[in-house]
């Protein structure tokens, strides 16, 4: 029994240390970015598209408009053929098929980004760039590749949310007269809405964070982009480019950039959270 | 004219069948496009020798000890101190407001961009500590992204493991401890280890963190203070610059074979597992 | 009151049907077997609040939330594809079956503990009534059939193979760290670290090759060359992460008091172009204009018409210093300009499009790329050396203070005639 408390104490230690650390992360990032915010001004930070470290002038907006509009763009793709792929892979397709495919989506999760974003540079930009017209490294080509990157993010969580719908209810709908199709945009989708939506929000925040495949296929201009077809720096590329200066207000501004990506992440788990409550929430009410 | 239910039924579903199969197609093209240009050059020679003329000639056999050594040691790390926060989290606190915190921190930093690890890990492994561009400064910042995931998931496999299981185990005189490592780790194992495989499979395919904090060296690593390139960078960068496409490929491939073998091991490890939680 | 928590937190997390739990440890299909033993791993990649929505109807995961059993989640459907009824029978025997192994560690735990001569451990069975005072154990009725409760003292002797064993397994992941660490710091270390460059990215392919000699000609030195930029490089050389540190464009005043520059080289600053394009001369002030995104038409420099695309480098680049001192003066590179990270990448980038330019270290340009006269010359090593081409950066070797022997002995090799005429045949042009 003394033994045991040891244990007790001894995993308590590490626990602690554990949680400690990572909170240390966390400290030490808003410590080293959130100064500067202040010191350049929050508005000057966040709604200014001037970022010319040479002269002192910090500002992210064209790089948060550019994650915002990858990250939309990725998501679309994603939403679009994950929610496809989850659909036919629960519904319609034979168990034997779906269980051999399943293992081919962890599969496409285990792909390095740097082979996706290699893959997007010789094959998707050169097609853009020829048949769309532009650089070729655009938003839509980083969306495109983000896309499938999230893929089997979206899916597989979207798989366990469809499968957690209780049987009776698709039974039932099948038992009032509904095609199997008519049941899943009836019943199947809306019962499993929270579920689907937390998936893709989730997606979303694993497309926001993608750093290496995004460099690659993005252009990394400055400016606003003013179409799909033009070059954007996302916040994530931004850190990585000039990541090696570690002159004091440079690095700084880097790290407010990584507060940024920080709390917008916080911000989209908060909402995946949400959003699933909200649906327990109802349930509860009854 | 009406489409019928049916039509819209088969309409829908052929679509859907269409979105899948471009989706395979998009993996299977991508697949197939590294291998058969990187395949060939993969030879012996090319595993086993070292790089040469900044990787135009030569091999990658330090870019292997070097990914097998930080993301190795990255998991080494961070596994055992993942499970142990996992269950004292799960068994040995009371159900909380702080245990919720915590497990939502963990969630959050899960889904924290790597770079901004490697920020950290540059500034306090590698400068703060010392520590130098340097395969421990890696591993440390690796294990550090990847403890937040290991923990959930232990968390999760061991909260999946019944609580009859435990009710037994108490009921015939174990201990916690006792319940808690031979009981109920032992029955979320398959969780655990898939948590930790997935980490190393992340670990593996990280770059941007890696440059900063363990360098882009290129010779052997000759202890762990040296700097060390990983073959996701070693691709990365040989095929960025343009130094060697053929190399880039064959760099590729092997990491692509190595990340596929890892998960088939897993998946095996899991089959054995499932299938003995049912004797 | 820890009692009635405790118990809350084991207990009411399930509920009757816990024979369901055991479903899931059932081999149905093994399709699905595998697919629920996946399941709260693959379920743990996203996190949890994921699923709570899931959890909330079907229930049956058995996640012991405090206060969250409501008695109404009983009468939820539990998503199994079969309706529980039919789980009864088999769940007995599958209990039966299931439960010998997890308990067989104890019991082997306890058996080890006899044969070591410890005697009966004090542990499990004092230990156990101690423990329930603060830990209530039982064998409720409301959870197990009665029936199966008397079976759980029949502890199957099935031996349990190798691996599945948690306590080896613990071991041997200890066993294998410790040899891990011992072995990588048995490494042995040469004497002295390895001398390590960083910076330009421009300077590093010639200190790769210069490190590449060295080796062979010195056998036993070991160079470490890695990139990150110039100003990454003096960073570097402040703060001793590199012994050296590479710079592409000559110190500003502030950092000349900080640092010792040494000259290796100087490098021609190319312009260039795709080798499709009919631009051959451009002026600087054409140049500028280019890069500030007032001239955006090739048509507009003597070109074929079509968009231009101009190609920078990254903040903190000295190629990128050099040249914004060099061509733009005080004018400001247009934000349309895409931004690669090293010479490599812009390289390839202005290889592939035919309506690029950009700029690069000239020893690097090579045959696949065409780089432009300016001001009406050419850009070739001779035409740097006899001061007539005027877009030259210096390629600077940058310490702070004096550096150990080892580097000082790489600094002056690459000085040396031998490593000047390896950076001549490069392309570059010799420091001296």
């Amino acid at each position: 029994m003394k033994r045991d408390k040891v244990i007790g104490a001894i995993l308590l230690v590490v626990a602690l240390s554990a949680i400690s650390g990572l909170a240390l992360i966390t400290v030490f990032i808003f410590r080293e970015g959130v100064p500067i915010i202040f010191r350049v001004g929050a508005k000057q930070f966040f709604l200014s598209t001037d970022w010319e470290p040479s002269l002192g002038h910090f500002g992210i907006l064209s790089m948060m408009v550019g994650s915002f509009m990858v990250t939309i763009g990725a998501a679309v793709i994603g939403v679009v053929f994950s929610l496809g792929l989850a659909i036919v892979l629960t519904q319609f397709s034979p168990p034997g098929l779906s269980a051999a495919l399943k293992p081919v989506i962890e599969l496409l999760a285990g792909i390095p980004s740097v082979v996706y974003g290699f893959v997007g540079v010789v094959t998707l930009v050169p097609l853009i760039r020829l048949s769309l017209g532009g650089p070729g490294l655009s938003v839509l080509a980083a969306s495109i590749v983000l896309g499938v990157m999230i893929l089997p993010t979206i899916t597989s969580i979207a798989i366990d949310a469809l499968q957690a719908v209780p049987r009776s209810y698709l039974e039932g709908s099948i038992a009032l007269g509904a095609t199997r199709w008519q049941t899943v945009t009836m019943v199947l989708l809306r019962a499993a809405r929270s579920g689907l939506v937390a998936a893709v929000i989730l997606g979303m925040g694993r497309a926001i964070g993608e750093t290496m495949a995004v460099i690659m296929v993005a252009g990394n201009a400055l400016d606003v982009p003013r179409s799909v077809l033009a070059p954007v720096r996302t916040l994530t590329s931004n850190i990585a480019l000039e990541m090696g200066y570690a002159s004091g207000d440079h690095r700084q501004a880097l790290f407010a950039t990584g507060v940024t990506l920080f709390v917008i992440i916080t911000i989209l788990n908060t909402a995946a959270l949400a959003v699933s409550r909200q649906r327990t929430g109802r349930r509860r009410a009854k | 004219m009406r489409i019928t239910p049916v039509a819209t039924q088969r309409l829908a579903v052929g679509f859907m069948w269409i979105l899948t199969g471009i989706t395979f197609a998009v993996l299977v093209f991508i697949l197939v496009f590294i291998l058969v240009h990187g395949l060939p050059h993969v030879t012996w020679t090319f595993l086993t020798q070292s790089p040469r003329s900044m990787g135009r000639e030569g091999g990658i056999f330090p870019m292997i000890l070097g990914t097998f050594l930080v993301s190795g040691l990255a998991v080494l790390v961070a596994a055992p101190i993942g499970v142990a926060t996992a269950v004292y989290l799960s068994e040995y606190t009371r159900e909380g407001r702080l245990t919720s915190v915590i497990r939502f921190g963990a969630d959050c930093l899960a889904g924290v961009p790597s770079i901004i690890f490697g920020l950290f890990g540059f500034v306090f492994f590698a400068i703060t500590l010392g520590m130098g561009l340097s395969v421990l400064s890696g591993s440390l910042t690796l294990a550090l992204m990847v403890l937040p995931t290991i923990i959930r998931t232990s968390e999760e496999a061991i909260r999946s493991v019944p609580n009859s299981y435990r009710e037994v185990s108490l009921g015939l005189g174990g201990t916690r401890w006792q319940t808690v490592f031979y009981v109920v780790l032992r029955s979320a194992l398959p969780g655990i280890s898939t948590g930790i495989v997935l980490s190393l499979g992340r670990s593996i395919s990280e770059t941007a963190a890696v440059m900063l904090t363990a360098g882009s060296a290129l010779r052997l690593p000759r202890s762990l203070f040296d700097s060390s390139r990983t073959l996701a960078l070693h691709f990365y960068l040989l095929s960025r610059e343009g130094i060697s496409m053929p190399n880039a490929y064959a760099t590729a491939s092997v990491l692509i074979i190595a990340i596929l073998a890892l998960n088939l091991l897993a998946y095996a490890v899991m089959r054995r597992f499932a299938v003995k939680a049912t004797r | 009151m820890m009692h009635e928590v405790r118990a809350k937190e084991l207990g009411d997390g399930e509920y009757p049907l816990s024979v369901a739990d055991v479903r899931d440890h059932l081999v149905l299909e093994e399709g699905r077997e595998l697919g629920r033993a996946l399941g709260p791993a693959r379920r743990a990649q996203a996190p949890a609040f994921a699923r709570e929505s899931k959890e909330e109807l079907g229930g049956a995961v058995g996640t012991p939330d405090a206060g969250e059993a409501p008695l109404e989640d009983a009468a939820v459907e539990v998503p199994r594809d079969h309706p529980v009824e039919d789980a009864a029978p088999e769940a007995v025997t599958a209990l039966e079956e299931i439960l010998p192994d997890p308990l067989d560690g104890l019991e082997q735990g306890l058996e080890q503990r006899v044969e070591r001569g410890l005697g009966r451990p004090a542990g499990p069975v004092d230990g156990g009534i101690h423990e329930r005072e603060t830990w209530q154990p039982s064998c409720r009725g409301r959870d197990l059939d009665a029936s199966t409760c008397g079976r759980m003292s029949m502890v199957g002797g099935i031996p349990l193979p190798f691996m599945a064993n948690v306590r080896s397994v613990f071991i041997h992941t200890l066993a294998v760290t410790l040899g891990l660490v011992v072995m990588c710091a048995g490494c042995t270390r040469t004497s002295g670290r390895s001398v390590s460059l960083l910076g330009s990215t421009s300077i590093q392919p010639f200190a790769e090759m210069l490190a590449e000699r060295y080796a062979k000609d010195f056998p036993g030195q070991f160079v470490e060359v890695q990139g990150g930029g110039s100003t990454a490089g003096l960073q570097a050389a402040e703060n001793g992460l590199a012994d050296i540190g590479m710079c592409s464009r000559s110190l500003t005043a502030k950092e000349a008091l900080l640092f010792i520059p040494i000259l290796i080289a100087r490098d021609g600053l190319a312009i260039v172009v795709n080798r499709d394009n009919s631009v051959a001369k451009l002026s600087i002030e054409q140049l500028r204009a280019v890069f500030a995104g007032r001239v955006t038409n090739w048509s507009e420099v003597g070109g074929k018409s079509g968009p231009i695309r101009p190609i920078t480098r990254e903040e903190g680049s000295g190629t990128r210093e050099s040249f914004v001192r060099l061509v733009m003066d005080k004018e400001r590179i247009s934000g349309r300009a895409l931004t690669q990270e090293s010479n490599g990448a812009v390289k390839e980038l202005v290889k592939g499009d035919p309506a690029a330019i950009g700029y690069m270290s000239l020893g690097l340009v090579g045959k696949d790329l065409k780089a432009v006269a300016v001001e009406g010359t050419q850009p070739t090593a001779l035409n740097v050396l006899a001061g007539r081409y005027n877009l030259v950066r210096p390629l600077l070797f940058v310490t702070k203070g004096a550096v150990n022997p080892a580097a000082q002995k790489f600094i002056d090799f690459v000085l040396s005639p031998v490593g000047q005429s390896l950076l001549v045949t490069e392309g570059l042009v010799r420091a001296r």
